[in-house]
């Protein structure tokens, strides 16, 4: 979990695309807009994705959000959901809400708080960049880890970071040449986020 | 009128089964395991009747002794009433229970007591065969089990049975029994779906590793499966065709049995179909698995098209749809699976099923679509929806 340690002065509002390419499936492009006021955040999808697939993307072991098994899974991958889904959440607080289809799920935090943080850095100060570069006019550290997988290679990492900010998130895998899933960050507005925006 | 379903784009009863029959403590001993093993038996007194926790024997009504056992051990159990607590120890209910595990063991579930259930699963989390089993019935249909007549004696029939039987005798199906009757899809739409995914990779233009073991692979499991039931049809189809496309089909079939029939059906169930084409000895199999494909492609185009277990305004739709790439294939290859599904969905509504079992995305294209059957309820048993009905049995437990 990338847990800001300066989340008291947050006020960032960013558009952000999670794209995930695997063999057998159909590409996922997920538009996806996030706000966040100090602790508090609104996450807002209209790709159709069920919310906890959207919730996968961001938190899953392997890398790449929960992949499908069975051919009916596969199938399911091309089908094109109409819902728009609402994620609000506050640090401060143990349980969030999802607002889908007209109802309203309150759950545990800890489900949703890692869409949220796909935007913030988290705590990077214990891993060396690997390069420098600019992302949206911004200076931005390049870092790469590794998640191991349980039955060979397991997958890259690689993060852009400025600041308390990830503008990049791309993870590939050297043995499924098909296998990506990249969240860029394609805009950040600091300072945009007013109380309404966070409140469901 | 246009199709009022959006096309895809990215770059894209019989009467119901009857109840099991078996005392309860065989029916735990049926889901492999014993709750009082799990969560013991030293009289935690988990029995909620309305809002009351009974702990003691005294306070269970004479008419309702049958009750008794249900404070002895640590399950939670929660009923509206004595009327229903006395039905679930007599076994007569088939919309509450304890989830047998493993995902959320000993969870309290409750459905609907007289609709269809649509259970949206997460495949690896709480299923539909966990929740079967949690409320004691065999009145279901699902998603991986055929709606389709699987005629006795053909190659098709044992092909299925060959993947599936494992899969059926779990959910307690006997298999000489009618098995339309759990049956939730056809398998025409995935044999569909599964010989236009493998053409470019016969053709040597897709990286055959996508379909092997290595690593998180799974596409190769499926569409293993999927061919050897595609290709033990098309063997069916031999001598009995009547279009063009099915000749061309038999011909393939003819011409390639020979070098592909003892390949295919050797093919280990739940294997990956990648793992023996990536070695050299059959590298021989590429041109004739191609040529099967690509005359098992036009076959089902038809058959979508031509399909009487969909409507006509449906079957005029796909008809329309665009079939030159294998993205455009597999996308009216979807619309069919989803549209003869809602169908199969209405029909086991009707006759009075209690349990739908499919894919969480299959669950939410039915509430776009308008297509939940009148008599049916839906049910998200995902993850951040399960939360909170675990979170009630503890809660339950610890009050």
């Amino acid at each position: 979990m990338a847990t800001d340690p300066d989340a008291a002065g947050l006020n960032v509002r960013a558009a952000i695309l999670i794209t995930r390419e695997l063999p057998g499936t159909a590409a996922i492009k997920a538009p996806i807009m996030i706000w966040w006021l100090g602790s508090r955040f609104h996450v807002r999808d209209e790709s159709g994705i069920p919310v906890d697939d959207l919730l996968a993307l961001a938190n899953s072991p392997r890398g790449f959000g929960r992949e499908p098994r069975t051919k009916e899974d596969f199938m399911d991958t091309r089908i094109r959901l109409s819902a728009v889904t609402d994620v609000y959440g506050d640090r401060t607080v143990p349980r969030g809400t999802v607002i889908r289809r007209g109802e309203k799920l309150d759950t545990d935090l800890e489900l949703l708080l890692p869409l949220a943080e796909l935007i913030l850095s988290g705590d990077v100060a214990r891993l060396k960049p690997t390069g420098h570069t600019q992302v949206l006019g911004r200076e931005a550290a390049e870092y790469s880890t590794y998640l191991p997988s349980e039955k060979g290679t397991g997958s890259t990492v690689r993060r852009l970071v400025s600041g308390p900010y990830t503008l990049l998130r791309e993870v590939t895998n050297e043995n499924r040449r098909g296998a990506l899933l990249r969240v860029e960050t394609l805009s950040l507005d600091e300072g945009a986020v007013s109380d309404t925006d966070v409140r469901s | 009128m246009g199709c009022p379903y959006s096309v895809i784009s990215s770059d894209s009863p019989a009467s119901p089964e009857t109840r099991v029959q078996a005392p309860y403590g065989q029916m735990r001993r049926v889901c492999g395991i014993s709750y009082g093993d799990v969560f013991g038996t030293e009289g935690g007194a988990m029995l909620w009747v309305g809002e009351a926790k009974i702990s003691k024997k005294e306070d269970v009504p004479k008419l309702y002794a049958a009750t008794e056992p249900f404070i002895a051990d640590d399950v939670v159990r929660a009923f509206i009433d004595w009327a229903e607590a006395l039905a679930f120890a007599t076994e007569t209910t088939d919309y509450i229970g304890n989830l047998p595990g493993p995902a959320a063991l000993g969870t309290w579930v409750r459905f609907d007591k007289t609709f269809l259930n649509i259970i949206g699963e997460e495949h690896d989390y709480v299923s539909l065969e966990q929740t079967t089993a949690a409320v004691r019935t065999r009145s279901f249909i699902y998603e991986q089990f055929a709606t389709d007549i699987l005629l006795e004696g053909s190659a098709f029939r044992a092909a299925y049975l060959t993947e599936n039987t494992a899969l059926l005798e779990k959910f307690g199906v006997v298999l000489d029994s009618d098995l339309t009757l759990v049956g939730g899809e056809s398998l025409f739409p995935k044999i569909a779906d599964t010989v236009a995914e493998l053409v470019p990779y016969f053709d040597e233009k897709a990286d055959m590793q996508d379909m092997t073991s290595v690593d998180d692979n799974y596409l190769g499991q499926p569409d293993q499966r999927y061919l050897k039931i595609g290709w033990a049809w098309a063997k069916d189809l031999v001598g009995n065709t009547v279009t063009e496309a099915e000749k061309a089909l038999a011909l393939a079939v003819t011409t390639y049995t020979g070098i592909l029939d003892s390949f295919i059906t050797s093919l280990p169930v739940d294997g990956f179909l990648g793992d023996p084409l990536i070695e050299e000895e059959h590298g021989d199999k590429y041109a004739p698995l191609l040529a099967l494909c690509q005359a098992y492609v036009p076959v089902m185009i038809e058959r979508a098209c031509g399909d009487l277990g969909i409507t006509e305004g449906e079957r005029l739709c796909l008809s329309e749809m665009r079939t030159e790439t294998v993205k455009e294939q597999q996308d009216m290859f979807g619309l069919w699976r989803n549209l003869y599904f809602a169908k199969a969905t209405e029909k086991a509504a009707e006759r009075g099923v209690r349990y739908a079992g499919m894919g969480d995305y299959h669950r939410e294209w039915l509430m776009d679509n308008d297509r939940v059957p009148d008599n049916a309820h839906t049910y998200n048993v995902s993850r951040t929806n399960f939360i909170n009905v675990i979170k009630l049995t503890d809660t339950l437990r610890t009050l």
